[in-house]
């Protein structure tokens, strides 16, 4: 049975859509809280300045100023992520860059990456590969494969990302780790989205590496 | 008497200039960028309040606090987070958290929430002294 974009929305958009919207603003409070001591570290400095009778020292406020412009460019950064993310359900279907979309997906759930203690290496095509479909709901089936894939390895484990044509010439997105880390199950929910790209997910005997490769 | 405070926060820009603000207002401070290294850091050190945040990589507050309250009933912590539900203020609360801030955080609130916390701190720690003076003067046949 095939499934039309708008049934999946409706199935998962909102749970992914509420965990990368939760994790998101995680990290823009973070920037905010930065920004937010620095300046009361001013405020503190231009205070003692004015009861000391002395002029404030530049040198220092020069670093706090370096601070803040530091956590205003990574909030920029967060937010022209969230744009794009938010923006990914204007077209059912359209053209897209398959590692720009890696890298998306990856900036949007880095905290929860992070949080696992795992890295994530992603290597770009050499070329541009492109997939026709849904922005967001490639963005999430990236993402089920992430967090399928992350469930079991343990802290300080390395996971590469990598997108590739195969021996048929069809474009693969590669996740591959050193240790086993993947298993049979898990992947259900990736299903409907999958049919949505004619792609399909093929693990490997050593259960090291999964390829989500499109057009089946 | 002066607060001892320690930072436990994966965001370390954001622990240096707290723990500059809060120095400058007369609190000895010290911060740790890992739920470990503050773990460590409180096996080592004499703290009267512990600020955690909630979200950190490896270990997060709420098992941080588990532990820090295990290991040292008296002492007090404040949890900090970006984002708070009522679900894990509750939890934190029932770990035995003394309070829980929203990120960004006012000073002024912050401090009087760390003052009360020395304070209570300071009760609890005369309170089990007493026990053990009370233990003592039972038990021996003095």
């Amino acid at each position: 049975m095939k499934h039309t974009v708008q049934e999946i929305t409706d199935q998962y958009g909102p749970a992914y859509f509420g965990r990368m919207g939760a994790t998101i603003s995680h990290d823009i409070k973070n920037c905010l809280a930065i920004m937010n001591e620095n300046t009361g570290l001013m405020s503190d400095h231009l205070m003692m300045a004015q009861k000391n009778g002395v002029p404030p020292d530049i040198e220092r406020f020069s670093g706090i100023v370096q601070r803040i412009e530091k956590q205003i460019g990574r909030a920029d950064g967060i937010v022209k992520s969230l744009s794009t993310f938010s923006h990914s359900m204007d077209k059912p279907e359209q053209q897209i860059d398959l590692d720009e979309a890696v890298t998306l997906a990856l900036a949007l759930g880095a905290r929860i990456i992070a949080n696992k203690g795992i890295k994530v290496n992603h290597t770009g095509a050499a070329g541009k590969f492109y997939v026709n479909g849904s922005l967001f709901f490639l963005l999430s089936l990236i993402w089920s494969i992430l967090e399928n894939a992350t469930e079991t390895l343990a802290s300080g484990a390395v996971l590469n990302i990598s997108s590739m044509k195969d021996e048929k010439s069809r474009i693969c997105l590669s996740f591959q780790c050193e240790q086993p880390f993947v298993s049979d199950s898990g992947w259900q929910t990736s299903g409907l989205a999958l049919d949505l790209f004619q792609a399909e997910i093929v693990l490997d005997d050593q259960h090291t590496r999964v390829d989500l490769v499109f057009g089946k | 008497m002066t607060e001892k405070v320690l930072i436990i926060d994966d965001e370390q820009e954001f622990t240096q200039a707290l723990a500059e603000r809060m120095t400058n207002r007369g609190m000895t401070v010290s911060t740790s960028s890992s739920a470990i290294e503050g773990l460590q850091s409180v096996e080592e050190h004499t703290f009267d309040v512990v600020v955690l945040d909630l979200q950190m990589p490896e270990m997060d507050g709420i098992e941080t606090l588990k532990i820090l309250k295990k290991k040292n009933p008296e002492l007090q912590v404040i949890l900090l987070t970006g984002h708070a539900t009522v679900e894990k203020g509750i939890e934190a609360m029932k770990l035995g958290a003394m309070d829980l801030l929203e990120k960004p955080a006012d000073m002024t609130t912050l401090t009087e929430k760390i003052k009360k916390a020395q304070a209570k701190k300071m009760i609890l720690v005369e309170k089990k002294t007493e026990e053990r003076i009370r233990d003592i003067m039972e038990t021996r046949g003095w």
